[in-house]
């Protein structure tokens, strides 16, 4: 992709910073079900302890 | 006797003290320079010491050690293919502390919004006619993550690592200096008295799960992150796994340190006059600060964001501390706090985007190289 000129660098950083928020807006709805996840997890660890 | 005044006079001829031109003393003057920042003032020693001791030794003449087949040529082996840098932020992932930021992972998004500074320098460095390359290279100084700075430039703008380096880790530690006047004009007394609520307690589970899964999301989305984010992640993993004690010791101490020698030496390397000596290092040098003030700003000024759309639970304060300068600017943020209210404490919660800084400042890199290369 060519980015050239000030209009180019406006773009391009548009472009990038949209990506950041995207992933990172990703990385949070990840981290809300990693800490289901891991609390499910836990759960069943504990019953099989009391088991 | 004429031969030993022939040999003598050989030796004066080959001295580095005949070949020294005015740029190798103004490089000698500027490593003088850093190493009275390092070891007088303190700022970032670990790295701007090394820094400093290599563009002292690439300057004295006629050394050849950086020359093919000299000791800096074998050793600048591993800026050249990015390798320092990767293995540094290894070290960085096994000495963080994920947990605040799991704790709150709203508070993520301010590591996002302190990126705006690289691409206001992005920006910046184009009007200023540096090629796109060079502007992102030059932008990500905003990020304040040395490591991710040098990656990026070594990746795409080698010419001029030396600057953008130097910019980089200067700026970090003038981190205490450079925010609280920005945190003080955007928040008011109000702002700065809010208290936010405890976090809540992470398990070990959460923490063990955290780096595998972001690590997989991060490269599958932006491959060109996996360098930088899957060796934070795996040092962070050897970290929380709790079974690789001797592992995650090895890589916040040896290793890092090693590569920090390593890295800071191979940098100041790279300062030789005809590098570093341009008008463009000076611009490099104060587009760094812009990039640095705007993060900081775009931090706090989401942060005002967040505290309206919480209905006052979030403090905007600790949107400086998206800034990935770990952990002074999460310091600095509760110190800013501690001057007006002594009992507050701040310091967890900003660790939160503190950490998530890093990971923004290592996906803006692999967001602008996945765009500028093929």
């Amino acid at each position: 992709m060519n980015f050239s000129g000030p209009l180019g660098a406006l773009t391009m950083s548009i472009i990038s910073l949209s990506i950041v928020f995207l992933v990172i807006v990703g990385l949070m709805f990840i981290m809300a079900a990693n800490a289901k996840f891991a609390k499910t997890l836990d759960e069943s660890a504990e019953k099989k302890e009391v088991k | 006797m004429g031969l030993y005044m022939d040999a003598l006079w050989g030796v004066v001829e080959q001295s580095g003290i005949i070949a020294l031109t005015g740029g190798n003393l103004i490089m000698l003057a500027v490593a003088f320079v850093l190493l009275y920042l390092a070891i007088a003032k303190g700022f970032e020693p670990l790295l701007l010491l090394p820094i400093a001791f290599g563009c002292l030794l690439v300057n004295l003449p006629l050394s050849g050690i950086v020359d093919e087949g000299g000791f800096l040529y074998f050793v600048k082996f591993g800026i050249d293919h990015e390798i320092y840098p990767i293995i540094i932020f290894m070290g960085i992932g096994a000495l963080t502390d994920f947990g605040p930021l799991l704790a709150n992972p709203i508070t993520f998004l301010l590591g996002a919004a302190a990126q705006l500074g690289v691409f206001m320098a992005v920006i910046g460095s184009m009007l200023m006619g540096f090629t796109i390359q060079e502007a992102a290279a030059i932008g990500i100084i905003g990020g304040a993550d040395g490591p991710t700075a040098i990656y990026l430039c070594a990746k795409l703008a080698k010419d001029i690592l030396p600057a953008v380096a130097v910019a980089a880790y200067s700026y970090m530690s003038l981190v205490p200096l450079i925010q609280p006047p920005i945190i003080n004009l955007m928040t008011t007394k109000e702002d700065r008295a809010i208290k936010m609520e405890q976090l809540r307690p992470v398990t070990r589970t959460e923490r063990i799960l955290f780096p595998i899964i972001s690590t997989m999301a991060c490269g599958l989305i932006l491959p060109a992150a996996v360098p930088l984010i899957g060796m934070l992640m795996f040092g962070n993993l050897l970290r929380e796994s709790g079974c690789t004690d001797r592992l995650s010791e090895a890589a916040q101490n040896e290793v890092l340190n090693a590569t920090t020698i390593f890295l800071g030496i191979s940098v100041g390397a790279t300062m030789n006059a005809a590098s570093f000596l341009r008008l463009e290092t000076i611009q490099i040098i104060v587009l760094g600060l812009v990039a640095f003030i705007f993060s900081t700003g775009g931090g706090v000024a989401f942060g005002q964001v967040m505290k309206v759309l919480s209905k006052g639970k979030i403090n905007p304060v600790i949107g400086a501390a998206g800034v990935s300068a770990v952990p002074m600017a999460a310091r600095v943020c509760q110190k800013v706090i501690q001057k007006e209210f002594p009992g507050s404490y701040i310091l967890m919660h900003a660790m939160g985007p503190n950490v998530a800084g890093v990971i923004g400042t290592a996906v803006a890199a692999g967001a602008m190289l996945t765009l500028l290369t093929k």
